[in-house]
């Protein structure tokens, strides 16, 4: 299967640099092809038959996330002292997502009901210092206090790209499934990339947009079991630091990574009204 | 500059993933934009960004292979995170505003690898097609 051509193309679009400047990959890749050598694609061989998670567990466990994430953003929203007042902008934010947050909603439950998953089992009860509704969990202060407020947003999120990621790859076969899963990793990206700034804007300069090795900036179990395995820096077997010359802070930047179903529930679990 | 690095590693992943059967050196067309322009080189960037984030969600459909599948995934998000950022340099708060959010769905477009890649193709000296490329 040679889809990945049309990836080598988006790739050596917007990383276009002189051929000089890759010298440390072309002593692992054979001579390239002449210019000429179109069309892009070779056959894909259809219907491999392949292990896929269910689909409906799957599609629960990010119903879920959603459903974590979209109604702890409309609380912070409705407290009346915990965004700061010289930084309206910072408001918006969270209003800007918490709106793509509560479209999503109805996005998954359509995915769910397409794919004839029954719903009525997701959790909608949350308790989001993480202390599962009993002793309060790590995250106190989430509705007081904005950085620890910002702290768990970004967690969410980064772990909601982890756990869509891990989603995408055990769905697989389920065109449309996987489609929809890749659009809602894409803004739940683009929301993280936000948060992450909005925490350096506050004090914690080293937070980029996005994860350096493992580190998200959080210190309790719940965010470091978060971040675990995020510091990878081989992909399909290739050594990147070594392919590329370039920092394993980089390479571990370079490559968001998947957490499995497992781990995921583990997480959201914390979070989950018993 | 750690944007062109991660964008450097992808390639660099594709190439060696790839080998022989990756595509030949691309010549690029930038003449469209004015590299002295801070807004134009944003826009831009912008722009390729956004694209490229809509074109890896177009691909899943297309991936029979868990392994590609796990890369589409693994780039695709960090791609998103460079269009976010790119858009706040240009815009605050447009990083996943409804000029490039559905409102109604609440997220990304997806792009058929067609038309992601008639929207590349005035970056590009070279004609490329999608003719056998199959569901998966």
């Amino acid at each position: 299967m040679n889809l990945c051509r049309i990836l080598d193309t988006l790739a050596e679009v917007e990383s276009h640099t002189p051929a000089t400047d890759r010298r440390g990959l072309i002593s692992y890749c054979a001579p390239k092809l002449a210019l000429t050598a179109l069309p892009l694609f070779s056959f894909v061989k259809p219907g491999r038959a392949q292990t896929t998670e269910d689909a409906g567990e799957l599609l629960r466990m990010v119903l879920t996330h959603t459903r974590l994430e979209s109604s702890f953003l409309e609380l912070a929203l409705k407290q009346a002292n915990l965004f700061p007042v010289s930084q309206p902008q910072d408001r918006t934010c969270i209003q800007v997502i918490s709106g793509n947050k509560k479209a999503q909603l109805s996005f998954v439950e359509q995915m769910m009901q397409s794919a004839g998953v029954d719903a009525s089992t997701v959790p909608h009860q949350f308790d989001f210092t993480g202390g599962k509704g009993k002793a309060p969990g790590p995250f106190v202060q989430v509705m007081e206090d904005y950085l620890s407020f910002l702290s768990l947003a970004q967690m969410l999120s980064d772990f909601g790209v982890r756990a869509l990621k891990g989603a995408i790859i055990s769905i697989k076969g389920k065109g449309e499934l996987v489609q929809g899963l890749l659009q809602l990793q894409a803004t739940e990206a683009r929301h993280a990339a936000r948060l992450r700034q909005l925490r350096s804007e506050h004090g914690l300069a080293h937070i980029k947009p996005w994860i350096t090795q493992a580190a998200g900036g959080i210190q309790n179990e719940i965010a470091l079991n978060a971040y675990a395995g995020e510091d990878n820096i081989l992909q399909g077997g290739f050594d990147l630091v070594q392919l590329t010359g370039l920092s394993s802070d980089l390479i571990s930047e370079a490559f968001d990574e998947p957490l499995g179903t497992a781990g995921v529930w583990a997480i959201l679990g914390n979070f989950v009204q018993v | 500059m750690e944007i062109l690095s991660h964008d450097q590693a992808h390639a660099a992943l594709f190439r060696a993933v790839l080998r022989s059967e990756a595509i030949g050196s691309l010549s690029m067309d930038f003449s469209g934009i004015d590299f002295s322009n801070r807004a134009s080189v944003l826009n831009a960037a912008r722009d390729i960004k956004d694209l490229m984030v809509s074109a890896y969600n177009g691909l899943g459909v297309y991936c029979s292979d868990s392994i590609h599948l796990g890369f589409i995934g693994k780039i695709a998000s960090v791609e998103a995170r460079h269009a976010s950022v790119i858009r706040e340099m240009l815009l605050p708060n447009s990083f996943a505003d409804v000029s490039i959010i559905n409102p109604v769905s609440g997220v990304d477009i997806a792009r058929s690898p067609t038309d992601a890649l008639m929207l590349i193709h005035p970056y590009i000296h070279q004609k490329l097609n999608t003719d056998k490329l199959q569901l998966a």
